[in-house]
């Protein structure tokens, strides 16, 4: 059945749709406002006339490259291209600006490759356990897996650590604007009722990151877009990877960390290049050097945002109980190519479900050869493009892409109101990741704290909250998480007071 | 002498304070109940957080030049040439308004020695460019439709 599934996409036709897929997926993984799920989806209706193996390859294909095109755009003007990219700037941006960029690209792209690997690797014999797993989670689970992400804003300010959580919740008030998921109740409308549906992730994620790059840069009076200075380097390629293979644990790491957080339907993968970011950061003998530019810092959120393919794709395929976003639009095309997720997709339709995951793992392969040829294409056009063009271009760029994600003007006018915000904001010391983060995490958290409220009822809320195994696994990391920044200075403070006492 | 420096961490407070104020306020007209619970935490820590911040702006202040933009017509008229696209863009439609404006913002940002009518037709003639390209994408391709305007709406 599994030799059977890959043969079946060994054919000229099946490899060449791959490819064009997997370039297709990086250039609207690139585009800001376009995302994997508004990809995929658009497809859907095209593998209609396909043979199911064909239709399905070319919809992994797009769903694994996508996801990594997000960092040529985090890489090269600070935006990133998707959520799941967000992390990847904080370090891809400024190694840019110090004329790394192919390095960023190259380490992004071999790190996306490996993260897409590992996560295949589990989809394919860890399936059924990590199903188990992610059943498991519940209501409070989810509440205290929101938290902990929260702890990820430590790492995400430049200074002020009080402004950062500031900016964090703000984020979080923001995103109880609308209609409530339990009551139906409309709150913090304002009375415009375009506020009804809420505030949209990606127009607040193109606002927060887009205008203000464009705007800085138009401020900045420079007519040529200096930033993305080029230092060729001479085997930049096999120097990057031989880098990368020092910092094995946080591929391992970063890579688990995708997996499991894409198991977990609702979690979405947008939070797992955060986590990674931050937990890479903690292990770091050098974590001041993290937002400096530093390849670690690329390396990690693009190895984890990947691994969430694989992973949201274990409770899809399995219980029919989508990881991801992506994953309920391809959940979608698999109902509508006949097949039923469940314990009979391995059995009766086998050959088919093995031949979509072995696309994927071909889509992962081709996606690191087209990506480094084009992410280094894409970086050299960049630095000799006139300033003029590029700073409208950006903002070209997230009106469109803002509009495309619902057809809706208010998403491009709340896009340019969290622009001008996000603007005042990075003037002021606010982190705009930080408001994201709330953005992101704040339904997570709302929704697990009510529902498991509701459970408390019945079996008192302390049982509910802190007597679940895997809550305090997640609330034992939340503190680990919370105390690491003091507990490491701390320690590092005693070691140079003791060498001080020794040379003495 | 008056200072350039602002005490961001005074303004960031008075802006977090109001905003948690307006949010409170709106919390009025919601029936208690679940849905209140998770605001009113989040405002709660946002109000701790701004009045520790105030202290701290008081104790051992965070200043930044805010205004030290090398251009700041540039800005203001980056500022403004978005709000005129987004308001246009509903009016004239995509085409004609992403034309216009992308033409326009840069022969702004054009070095001003050099902002001629050879540099307009060169902006006006990438600005075509550009439109098309992503039109012929997005609206061709992917079959997402873009805004036409009010005024070309039948």
């Amino acid at each position: 059945m599994i030799l059977e599934g890959l043969l079946s996409v060994l054919t000229f036709q099946n490899l060449l749709y791959i490819a064009l897929a997997t370039a297709g997926g990086l250039v609207i993984g690139a585009l800001p406002g376009l995302t994997a799920t508004m990809g995929v989806a658009l497809l859907v209706p095209l593998t209609f006339v396909m043979s199911p193996v064909t239709g399905l390859a070319i919809l992994g294909a797009l769903y694994m490259a996508a996801i990594y095109g997000g960092c040529f755009s985090a890489i090269l003007i600070n935006t990133p291209g998707t959520p799941g990219s967000i992390a990847t700037s904080f370090d891809g941006y400024p190694m840019c600006a110090k004329g790394e960029g192919e390095r960023a690209i190259i380490g992004a792209t071999a790190a996306s490759v490996l993260g897409g690997l590992v996560s295949l690797l589990a989809l394919f014999f860890l399936a059924p356990p990590l199903a188990r797993i992610s059943l498991q989670f519940g209501p409070p689970e989810y509440f205290w897996l929101a938290i902990f992400g929260l702890t990820v804003m430590s790492s995400l300010g430049e200074g002020s650590t009080i402004k950062t959580f500031m900016a964090g919740g703000f984020g979080l008030l923001v995103s109880c604007i609308g209609i409530t998921r339990m009551a139906g109740e409309l709150r913090f409308g304002f009375g415009i009722h375009e506020l009804q549906g809420g505030i949209e992730l990606v127009a607040a994620l193109i606002g927060l990151f887009c205008i203000p790059e464009a705007l800085n840069f138009m401020g900045s009076g420079s007519t040529i877009y200096d930033v993305a200075r080029v230092k060729r380097r001479k085997g930049v390629i096999l120097s990057t990877l031989r880098e990368m293979l020092g910092m094995r644990a946080t591929l391992l790491r970063s890579s688990l960390i995708g997996v499991i957080v894409g198991i977990l339907p609702g979690a979405g993968g947008t939070i797992a290049n955060l986590i990674a970011y931050n937990e890479a950061k903690k292990a770091s003998k050098h974590p001041e050097k993290f937002g400096t530019g530093c390849l670690e810092g690329v390396v990690a959120p693009e190895t984890a945002n990947n691994a969430t393919v694989g992973g949201g794709l274990v409770p899809t395929l399995t219980l029919g109980v989508p990881g991801t976003p992506v994953a309920a639009v391809i959940y979608g095309a698999l109902l509508l190519h006949g097949l039923r997720p469940g314990a009979e997709l391995f059995t009766v339709y086998g050959k088919i479900v093995y031949g979509f995951m072995f696309a994927i793992v071909i889509s992962t392969l081709m996606m690191g050869v087209i990506g480094v040829l084009m992410g280094v294409a894409m970086y050299r056009a960049v630095s000799r493009v006139p300033a003029r063009f590029l700073a409208p271009g950006i903002v070209f760029l997230s009106i469109v892409g803002s509009y495309a994600i619902r057809n809706n003007m208010t998403d491009v006018v709340m896009m340019l109101g969290f622009g001008f915000l996000g603007y005042a904001f990075k003037r002021l010391g606010l982190s705009p990741g930080a408001v994201v983060l709330g953005l992101i995490l704040g339904p997570i958290a709302e929704e697990g704290l009510v529902q498991a409220s509701l459970m408390g009822k019945a079996v008192g809320l302390f049982n509910v909250f802190f007597k679940r195994p895997i809550s305090l696994i997640l609330i034992i990391l939340t503190v680990v998480s919370l105390v690491w920044p003091f507990a490491a200075g701390l320690l590092a403070r005693t070691r140079k007071g003791g060498k001080a006492c020794v040379e003495h | 002498m008056l200072s350039t420096k602002q005490n961001t961490d005074r303004i960031v407070a008075v802006f977090m304070l109001v905003v948690s104020l307006v949010f409170w306020w709106q919390l009025r007209s919601i029936s208690a109940g679940l849905d209140i619970i998770f605001p009113r935490f989040i405002i709660a820590c946002l109000v701790g957080l701004s009045l520790l911040l105030l202290v701290k702006s008081v104790v051992k202040p965070e200043f930044a030049e805010l205004l030290a933009i090398q251009s700041k017509s540039r800005v203001v008229a980056g500022a403004a040439a978005s709000v005129a696209w987004v308001v246009f863009l509903r009016i004239l439609g995509f085409a004609i308004t992403s034309v216009l404006v992308f033409s326009a913002l840069s022969w702004l940002l054009a070095d001003r020695s050099k902002r001629n009518v050879s540099t307009a037709i060169v902006s006006l003639l990438v600005a075509v460019a550009i439109v098309a390209a992503v039109y012929l994408v997005f609206a061709g391709f992917l079959e997402v439709p873009l805004p036409r305007g009010t005024l070309f709406q039948t």
